[in-house]
């Protein structure tokens, strides 16, 4: 199928856009790199009769960074970040997961800035700006705003955005160089969204851990964040130490698994604590 | 005879005629085509699996500015009288009549010449319903009082289907039965019994190029640009309906986008031909990717196979019980049920056999024909239930393979001697290739590695007739009248392959006209691995056909033998001038003995045997139940490949569909609604998907009767790829899965049942 018919607008600036944004109200929707919403628009779950295209703002393509953070613009794409063209305030984890989302061709248009707007609760950059602190900023016909990644979103596609608000960056602390991090999802086919990702992150004595492709939002666990902050390598025990902490993040959270998911999830954790601890993702001996 | 050289023509890779058209976007689809005067058909589609229709109300729809009109049932009834087709039964009607009996069913045509406009009226169309109970699983509906119609119609040209005329109270369509032996006395007498039970899910063909048919109906004359695999069918079936002799009815058909199956017999030809009829315009309708899904599909089926097996490794008796679900219509239903159920007790040389296989109705999208035509469902249970034999017993996989499988001159199930079958050989080299016999690496606790084969057979339908023309014009040069549709296969160059080889003429220099039916002569449909063997028959007599009238010409123009003359200069000298034809016609049926209908016996059930055998090795994560195919092997038996990379070719991208029917594509309905019907769901595999070594091959071998020794190869490396990947993965695991597709999940929750350590949803014991 293919959308209905649109008007199509192309700012030069955010004030400009914000403004399109009001006049359009319920109609009016931000593109970006069109990765989640063409075909959204094209299987009709997604109507609109005017796109206000953010792909023209300089500002919001550019990034820029001190030795306390990096700034990145909305309409960054995945594959900038993944080869490097962006400072990296994460020690490889942006990078990394980057590499890891969908494939190259959804990389090459895909941006940070829609990726967050969207909030599919697989989407990666929503852990991984959580578990690194982040915060996202946002501005509309109020003005500017901005909150911590962990706060960003309420549930699966609902945000703090309000709906003519144009999402225009990331400010990211950087982590210390000695900090460790430590991510897994898993995915049906290659090239697909997970359906269970966990994320760690070691700085010394303070660890961060996320769960992400869950429901809603992604769940911070502060049990196993206190667990692992203790942890200084991998030992079998850790396993059931990890689990009932996870067990109990969940319990806190609220939130419901099914039986494989949380095993699932589970998994992603341990996999992701004894990365961050310095284990190789695993291979199969002799191959 | 004219003598002549042999050219190389055979076992020569020719590229592909029209690859370079393809290549520059010049190739011509249905797709492209608009007609002066042309209206674009929407559908509004039922949103219930089982409801009698109250009303329909398309006020609104037919108060769009720009819509020509809305038509439903009532309209179509009054230029068809009885609007009702099917090839085996006459169930489907053009538009749901008074019922819907799959949520999906198309319900009314918005009919406008913007396509944007009738897709926005057929939107606002409602329609209201008595909802009835609906039955979706085959196992229950065989049992069922629900019942999906109320009386089976089995079509006039099928003699076998008539004992079901006007049967009621049921939901089995047919009831296909083989008896070979005594299989009770043979299970008694056998050291061992065994009994498992496998179910296959129902998927989707997925052509790129979704379904698209313009008919143009005036004046009495109709001609119908369609993408069908089968045009002939498709002439006979609408002269039926309208009430016409066949040369009113033309059908042409330009290059496919993939068929598989789906695009044969009636899809929306019979729409839009009622609909042109109606309004006396040409009228198309093209369906998107989603609509797909509501249009035919592969059969779901529950298999049960039981086996008697002695200490010796000889397998003694097999009952196989499959039930297909058929969905809301027949199709071409009861033919896989027929075909795939007699080869369903596997290649194997088995004395007491018995067979039963149902075809189902249930109220979901109508299930028809699908590239390998349920053979691969049958050889998900046989080959799995035999690795699940050959471990109770510790037998070697392939010794005891070897040990049953047909040989030369032996009778099969059905009692038809097995020819040409190269059952061992595929076999032998599938091992060779995964190194079967030496030491393999089984991994460590986390990632276990496990390799698995399994051996397929399948019929061909038969008896089907191929007629073709070969036409050499007045400078010699060639054009070939063919009704095989090349749907991405290479038959065009196959066949030109055929005629340049008896022509001694390059198959390049071969022109191929493509299916017309004012033009091109009957042929049964692209079908069923049929085209190399009986449409590449009648191309050779066609050829040889004129090879006898160049002779002829030659000796009424009083040349002394063996002159060589070219033909442009034979025909010069008798026309004066270059001009006149050189016309060969030849025509190709099979030898074949209607079955028993008791026993299913025949000596003559099928033309030639499709064969092939698969080995996969897998990775499988325990922790996560990930599975990766390290290296796929996909072996057939091609007879003389004639065209060496186009039958690689067909054996890799027929293992790569049977791939996605593995382990991803799975139609997933819940209260009768399809759940995820598009591709942003429904996952088929991509290039990220093939196996790090994926390696296809033919053995060496001669189909006697094939044309120039060869046989069709385009399913043959489908049938048996499932059961090597489950094989494989119960190697790894210790444990088999019965149900496709094998997913993550499902792998997952066997490691831990097996573990001793069932997630909660599964710890029923
Ligand atoms: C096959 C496939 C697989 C994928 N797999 C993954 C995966 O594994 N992991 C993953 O994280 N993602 C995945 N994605 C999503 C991908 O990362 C998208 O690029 C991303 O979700 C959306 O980014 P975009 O720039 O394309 O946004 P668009 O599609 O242009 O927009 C998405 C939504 O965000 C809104 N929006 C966009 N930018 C802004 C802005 N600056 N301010 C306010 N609203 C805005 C739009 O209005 C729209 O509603 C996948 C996508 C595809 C097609």
């Amino acid at each position: 199928m293919k959308p209905g018919a649109l008007a199509y607008f192309k700012p030069t600036t955010v004030t400009e856009a914000i403004g399109l944004l009001v006049d359009g109200g319920m109609d009016a929707k931000v593109i970006a790199g069109g990765q989640s919403l063409v075909p959204m628009l094209n299987l009709r779950m997604v109507a609109a009769e005017r796109l206000v295209d953010v792909g023209g703002i300089a500002e919001m393509k550019q990034w820029s960074a001190d030795d306390r953070e990096v700034w990145i613009g909305a309409c960054v794409t995945h594959d900038q970040i993944q080869i490097g063209e962006v400072a990296d305030p994460s020690n490889g984890l942006m990078p990394k997961v980057a590499s890891k989302i969908a494939y190259q061709a959804v990389r090459n248009r895909g941006t940070i800035g829609g990726s967050l707007s969207l909030a599919d609760p697989a989407a990666d950059w929503l852990t991984t700006t959580a578990a690194l602190g982040a915060t996202i900023e946002w501005e509309g016909p109020d003005g500017k705003k901005s909150c911590p990644a962990d706060e960003f979103v309420f549930a699966a596609y609902t945000t703090q955005l309000d709906i003519s608000d144009v999402l225009t960056g990331v400010r990211i602390p950087r982590l210390p160089p000695d900090a460790t991090w430590g991510t897994y999802k898993l995915c049906r086919k290659a090239g697909e969204f997970a359906h269970a990702m966990a994320m760690v992150i070691s700085a010394g004595a303070r660890s961060r851990a996320f769960l992400g492709a869950t429901d809603g939002a992604p769940i911070r666990l502060m049990h196993t964040e206190t667990l692992v902050a203790d942890f200084r390598n991998w030992e079998s025990g850790h396993t059931a130490l990890v689990s009932q902490a996870l067990e109990a993040d969940i319990a806190d959270s609220g939130r419901e698994f099914t039986d494989i998911q949380l095993w699932q999830s589970r998994t992603c954790l341990l996999r992701s604590i004894q990365m961050s601890l310095g284990f190789q993702p695993i291979k199969p001996e002799g191959v | 005879m004219v003598a002549l050289m042999p050219v190389g023509n055979i076992g020569r890779s020719v590229p592909r005629l029209e690859g370079r058209d393809k290549v520059m976007g010049q190739a011509e689809y249905t797709h492209h085509l608009r007609l002066p005067g042309m209206l674009y058909g929407k559908i509004f589609r039922s949103t219930l699996p089982h409801a009698l229709i109250k009303s329909v109300d398309t006020s609104a729809a037919k108060a769009v500015e720009g819509v020509f009109r809305v038509v439903t049932i009532d309209d179509i009834r009054t230029v068809i009288p009885h609007p009702y087709y099917g090839p085996a039964f006459h169930d489907q009607p053009v538009l749901a009549d008074g019922k819907v009996r799959f949520a999906g069913e198309p319900v009314a045509v918005v009919l406008a010449s913007d396509p944007r406009v009738a897709e926005y009226a057929a939107s606002l169309i409602t329609a209201e319903y008595e909802e009835l109970p609906a039955v979706l699983d085959e196992v229950e509906a065989a049992a069922s009082d629900i019942c999906v119609h109320d009386e089976l119609k089995p079509a006039a040209t099928f003699p076998d289907l008539q004992h079901l005329k006007g049967r009621r109270g049921t939901n089995v369509a047919l009831d296909y039965r083989l008896v070979r032996g005594d299989v009770e006395a043979g299970f008694a007498a056998a050291d061992h019994v065994f009994e498992h039970t496998f179910r296959c899910q129902q998927a989707m063909h997925t052509p790129m190029e979704p379904f698209v048919s313009i008919a143009d109906v005036r004046d009495g004359r109709m001609t119908l640009h369609t993408a069908s695999q089968g045009p002939s069918f498709v002439r006979i079936e609408m002269a039926r309906l309208l009430g016409w002799p066949e040369n009113r009815v033309r059908v042409k058909v330009p290059h496919l986008g993939g068929g598989f199956g789906g695009k044969l017999y009636i899809k929306l030809e019979a729409l839009v031909t009622s609909l042109s009829l109606l309004v006396q315009r040409p009228v198309k309708i093209s369906l998107t990717m989603e609509e797909q899904f509501f249009m035919v599909t592969k059969h779901a089926c529950t298999f049960t196979i039981k086996s008697g097996v002695n200490n010796d490794g000889k397998v003694v008796a097999r009952k196989c019980r499959i039930l297909w679900n058929g969905g809301a219509y027949a199709d071409i239903g009861p033919r896989v049920t027929q075909k795939a159920g007699f080869t369903s007790a596997g290649p194997y040389d088995i004395d007491n056999v018995e067979i039963e296989s149902l075809a189902v109705y249930t109220n979901r999208p109508p299930a028809g024909a699908l590239r390998g035509f349920g053979a691969p469902q049958a050889a998900w249970a046989y080959e799995c239930h035999t690795d699940l034999i050959a471990e109770a017993l510790n037998f070697d996989k392939i010794e005891f393979r070897r040990q049953n499988l047909l040989k030369e001159g032996r009778p099969q199930a059905s009692g038809t001697p097995v020819h040409d079958a190269a059952f061992e050989k595929v076999m032998d080299q599938v091992a060779d290739r995964l190194d079967w016999h030496k030491p393999f690496n089984r991994g460590n606790g986390r990632i276990l590695r496990g390799r698995g084969l399994a051996v397929g057979i399948k019929g061909i339908t038969s008896p089907t007739t191929s007629v073709a023309i070969v036409n050499l014009y007045g400078d010699g040069s060639c054009g070939l009248y063919i009704g095989t549709v090349d749907m991405g296969q290479g038959s065009d160059t196959v066949m030109a392959q055929i005629v340049a080889e008896v022509l001694g003429l390059d198959a390049e220099a071969v022109h191929v006209i493509h299916p017309d039916t004012d033009v091109t002569p009957y042929d049964m449909g692209t079908l069923g691995s049929r085209s190399t063997f009986h449409m590449g028959t009648a191309v050779r007599l066609a050829a040889e056909d004129v090879l006898r009238k160049i002779d002829d010409l030659a000796k009424e123009l009083g040349l002394p033998p063996n002159s060589n003359l070219p033909v442009s200069e034979m025909l010069r000298k008798k026309y004066g001038m270059q001009a006149g034809n050189i016309i060969g016609t030849g025509s190709f049926i099979p030898d074949y003995k209607k079955p028993d209908p008791e026993t299913g016996q025949t000596p003559k059930a099928t033309p030639f045997w499709g064969v092939g055998a698969n080995g996969a090795e897998v990775e499988i994560d325990t922790e996560t139940g990930e599975v990766k195919i390290v290296k796929l092997v996909n072996v057939v038996d091609a007879g003389v490949a004639i065209n060496p990379r186009a039958v690689r070719q067909q054996v890799s991208g027929a293992a790569i569909m049977q791939m996605g029917f593995t382990m991803t594509e799975n139609m997933v309905f819940r209260d009768g609604q399809l759940t995820n019907g598009s591709l942003a769901d429904y996952k088929i595999p991509s290039l990220l998907d093939m196996p790090e070594q994926f390696v296809n091959e033919y053995v060496e071998s001669r189909q006697q009767s094939g044309p120039f020794g060869a046989k069709g190869t385009g399913e043959s490396s489908t049938i048996a790829l499932s059961p090597a990947i489950g094989n494989a993965i119960a190697d790894a695991i210790g444990v088999h899965l019965t149900d496709l597709p094998l997913t993550q999940e499902s792998i997952f929750r066997a490691i831990q049942k097996k573990n001793g350590t069932p997630l909660p949803e599964d710890d029923n014991d």
